[in-house]
């Protein structure tokens, strides 16, 4: 198989990747979103996310991805699996146009032609459960796609009720999305799912176009040389984000902080209190990631735009401007 | 191979070189396809169009030839479950999919009426599977278009709209020459010089994306193996630029006049070429302006034109197939018959049709089956599938002007005007909603609505006097445009106005803040694709109403000429959209 190109490899769009390795290291943060020009390396980016990313245990064979025994999922309470195995953590592609039926599984008709049997095929979110849930051009999904992506994703759930099935499982994934706002608006109710938002575009500098185009040609030519070179720096990235992980519990994190977090939001007029949770949690990891023991003021500032950014009322007139006025208030209200 | 025996005499227009360019893109193509991705071919059917379909069957003789239709089914791109098969076998029957094959020519016909969701589809096909080779066929007139997202991901696009039938002797290849280059294709190395002017002539190009330079360094080592040399050389890339990177431009650097930006960026690069002094015993890479001059005599001014008003107009039909424009559907709104059909999984089985369908059949199939059969038995052409019909009504806004100077001047004309629209819109079932804009702001006067009466009923006791809030009647616009988008209505929007905005969009008067939020909502408007239609009711025709109609991408009218019948076939022109 041929491994897609290593995240390590992406030259520049530091923002971007730093959002990626944040939501790898505390999934709770709440997923990525991507935005940006064509040819940017968004697809590239999040193709390259499951390299990143440590293994799952999960019980044997069960593909809503359990990872305890004896849980009440469909599958674990007919077979009773008895041992719990190592899986890549998963990330499940929904292409554009997928179906309900695909999205949340329905009537296995294989089965119903050929053995006369009702049961259940479980969609693509079961398959995502406990891990990542990757759209592509998510500003072109269709509505009824949209509606049920956000009640799944509210109630970490997926209940079916259809075709004379009853079928409740659970369904905890995180999203990533990368889109072209040219081509399309994203609903706020579904901007408001993703924790961190990043804007990339193409680089300026004519030498790091330059080393983007060397880099994607020894791709293609030396792919060899290429990967094990590279794969080694995604490794230590990933040791890196495992290190984070066992961290992050220990980390403290003064009042003071919490108070920022709050002071910004509200500065901004940002609906509900998702703002300062992901703000909270994306700072701590930073810091873990950072290898500090402490969250201080720099690392909340270093995340904040990408966590905030997405949350303010739009203003219809302000086309580019929100990055602009998130740097302000930043600069307002901490200093 | 490239000479001048190729002209095409026939039309004196047609650009000479068009023949050739097409031969050496399908050549280059052929020699790595791997990395060139594909190729768009821009013309209709005809004796040309199937001499090089032809030739590509010589060309590509290991590969396996798979045409797709616009209305293909997932199951039939990826693979899985084939309905109507196992329907009739009654034993499941899988398909491989046409994405998942190796070595295989993937020929899109119609592309230009590809859906958003399948574009998305081939994109990722093509950014993950080295193994497929795209051939794009582009068969639309000129105001139909294949997706920016599809055209970007492969390397060349040709066009063979225009040749003479006679041209068809023409079109030749070496396969020998081709077979050659393949073998020696990898052992051409690729220098950090030939990397480094094709990035910066892209650059120049304003082609954002860094596909461009990518798949150009390939098409220049194909280039270079096509003309059996072993290193590339500077032909190959103007070669590489001429078929690669011209298409894609958006803007040319035509000259230092045109563009006194690049000539102030011009310094960075050469101070950036000069510490890397170790490079210079390597080639050189190539003078920008050597390159340009190759773009130049590739393209004709027209044809660059087009195509930056072609990336414009796909801007805006790209963000109008939104929700609210597709008529039928097998999932919601008002049913409709159902109809014979495959079945996949985008399909809903309308079960009882299906077995009314089949009920008259079962004695003869019986008779034909194993005695002892005593079920059902289900063919697929019994097969009914369910089908919808989703409303998508048309709303004109119409954006009235009952400022003072409009008041004074011609309000009752603009009136009158409104009248012959509203009939219009009458005629053709749309619905329609009435805006005014006076003194400090905007209102809606009446949401939209199905009754022509009450619309003229409002329209006749419309009060008028005061400032021109030019801005805030197009932010009332456009948010009610959005709203109805929202709802599943095809809005579009008729504004009559002088073009003289006075109050700004917090209520102030201030002539240079108004002058300034009208032209970014009139950009919004325009971004977000919504047809309108601008009628100047000024006595005189005025520069800014002009500037108002460039700036909304409106059909301006003005209206002294404005007859009804003028007016009705402006309408139907300016709503019908793009």
């Amino acid at each position: 198989m041929k491994y897609p190109f290593p995240f390590s490899a992406i030259v520049g769009q530091e923002e971007m990747k730093q959002a990626i390795i944040l939501t790898a290291i505390d999934p709770s943060i709440g997923g990525v979103l991507v935005f940006g020009d064509r040819g940017t390396g968004k697809s590239t980016a999040v193709r390259a996310l499951a390299s990143l990313l440590p293994s799952i245990k999960v019980a044997n064979g069960c593909p809503y991805n359990c990872t305890e025994l004896g849980t009440k999922c469909p599958y674990c309470m007919e077979k009773k699996p008895t041992e719990l195995i190592e899986k890549k953590t998963p990330v499940i592609d929904l292409p554009l146009g997928a179906t309900e039926d695909r999205v949340l599984g329905a009537l296995d008709l294989e089965a119903a032609l050929v053995e006369g049997k009702k049961s259940f095929e479980p969609g693509l979110l079961a398959r995502a459960n406990k891990g990542f849930l990757y759209i592509d051009e998510v500003n072109l999904l269709e509505d009824h796609i949209v509606d049920l992506l956000l009640d799944v994703a509210a109630s970490g759930e997926n209940l079916v009720e259809r075709e004379g099935l009853s079928i409740r499982h659970e369904a905890k994934f995180v999203l990533v999305g990368s889109g072209n706002p040219e081509e399309g608006e994203l609903r706020p109710q579904l901007l408001d799912r993703f924790g961190l938002s990043v804007e990339v575009s193409s680089p300026k500098d004519v030498n790091q176009r330059v080393e983007v185009v060397k880099r994607r040609d020894a791709f293609e030519t030396n792919y060899d040389e290429f990967i094990s070179k590279w794969q080694l720096e995604d490794t230590k990235i990933r040791e890196k984000i495992l290190t984070a992980r066992k961290m992050i519990t220990k980390i403290k994190t003064e009042d003071s902080i919490i108070q920022d977090c709050a002071k910004l939001c509200l500065a901004l007029g940002a609906d509900g209190l998702r703002g300062e949770l992901t703000l909270l949690r994306a700072t701590r990891s930073l810091a873990a990631f950072n290898g500090d023991r402490d969250v201080t003021q720099a690392h909340l500032k270093e995340i904040a735009i990408s966590a905030l950014r997405h949350r303010l009322r739009r203003d219809p007139l302000d086309e580019a401007g929100s990055t602009i006025r998130v740097q302000n208030i930043i600069s307002e209200v901490i200093g | 191979m490239l000479n001048d025996e190729w002209v095409s005499q026939g039309n004196e227009l047609l650009d000479p070189l068009r023949l050739p360019t097409a031969i050496k893109a399908l050549s280059l193509l052929t020699i790595d396809s791997r990395n060139l991705r594909g190729l768009l071919l821009n013309g209709r059917s005809g004796p040309i169009r199937e001499k090089f379909f032809e030739s590509l069957h010589k060309l590509f003789s290991e590969f396996k030839f798979q045409k797709i239709h616009p209305q293909v089914l997932d199951t039939e791109l990826f693979g899985g479950l084939d309905f109507t098969k196992t329907f009739e076998s009654g034993k499941p029957v899988k398909t491989s999919g046409y994405l998942n094959k190796n070595k295989s020519l993937v020929l899109l016909s119609m592309a230009e009426r590809l859906e958003t969701c399948l574009i998305g589809k081939y994109c990722s096909a093509i950014d993950t599977n080295q193994e497929l080779c795209f051939v794009v066929s582009n068969e639309g007139t000129s105001e139909e278009y294949v997706s920016q997202a599809l055209i970007e991901r492969i390397a060349f696009s040709i066009s063979i709209e225009g040749l003479h039938y006679t041209d068809t002797r023409k079109i030749m290849f070496n396969l020998d020459q081709i077979e050659l280059a393949k073998k020696n294709l990898t052992s051409i190395p690729i220098e950090e010089n030939v990397i480094k002017s094709i990035t910066e002539i892209s650059h120049k190009l304003g082609i954002n994306s860094l596909r461009g330079p990518i798949l150009a360094i390939y098409a220049a080592r194909a280039s270079a193996a096509f003309a059996n040399r072993t290193t590339i050389q500077e032909e190959d890339i103007l070669e590489s630029v001429k078929l690669v990177l011209s298409h894609k431009a958006s803007v040319l650097p035509s000259d230092e006049l045109a563009k006194p930006e690049d000539n102030q960026q011009e310094p960075p690069p050469q101070d950036e070429k000069a510490p890397n002094e170790d490079q210079k015993d390597k080639d050189a890479t190539i003078p920008l302006e050597i390159l340009l001059e190759a773009i130049r005599s590739s393209l004709s001014p027209e044809a660059l034109k087009n195509l930056i008003d072609r990336s414009k107009n796909l801007k805006k039909a790209s963000s109008n197939s939104g929700s609210g424009q597709k008529k039928l559907s097998n999932r919601r709104g008002r049913p409709l018959p159902s109809r014979a059909g495959k079945l996949d999984n985008t399909k809903r089985l309308d079960v009882i049709e299906t077995l009314k369908a089949a009920a008259p059949w079962q004695t003869i199939r019986r008779k034909s089956q194993k005695a002892g059969h005593s079920r059902i038995i289900i063919r697929g052409d019994d097969i009914r599938i369910k089908r919808h019909q989703e409303q998508s009504d048309r709303l004109i806004i119409f954006t009235v002007d009952a400022s003072g100077t409009s008041a004074l001047g011609r309000l009752g004309e603009t009136k009158g005007a409104i009248e012959i629209l509203l009939a219009e819109a009458y005629a053709r079932r749309d619905q329609v909603a009435l805006i005014s804009f006076r003194g400090q702001n905007a209102d809606i006067e009446l949401p939209p609505t199905r009754s022509l009466v009450q619309t003229k009923k409002r329209l006749a006791g419309l009060p008028a006097g005061g400032g021109t809030p030019l801005a805030a009647g197009l932010s009332t616009s456009y948010n009610l445009a959005q709203q109805a988008r929202n709802r599943g209505m095809t809005p579009s929007l008729a504004l009559l106005t002088d073009g003289k905005g006075n109050i700004a969009l917090d209520g102030t008067p201030n002539r240079t803040a108004s002058t300034a939020d009208t032209e970014s909502f009139a950009k919004l408007i325009r971004k977000a694709g919504i047809p309108c239609i601008l009628i100047d009711t000024s006595n005189r025709p005025q520069i800014q109403a002009k500037i108002l109609a460039t700036n909304l991408n409106a059909t301006y009218l003005a209206l002294p000429r404005a007859d009804a019948k003028r007016l009705s076939k402006a309408v139907t022109e300016a709503m019908s959209g793009p």
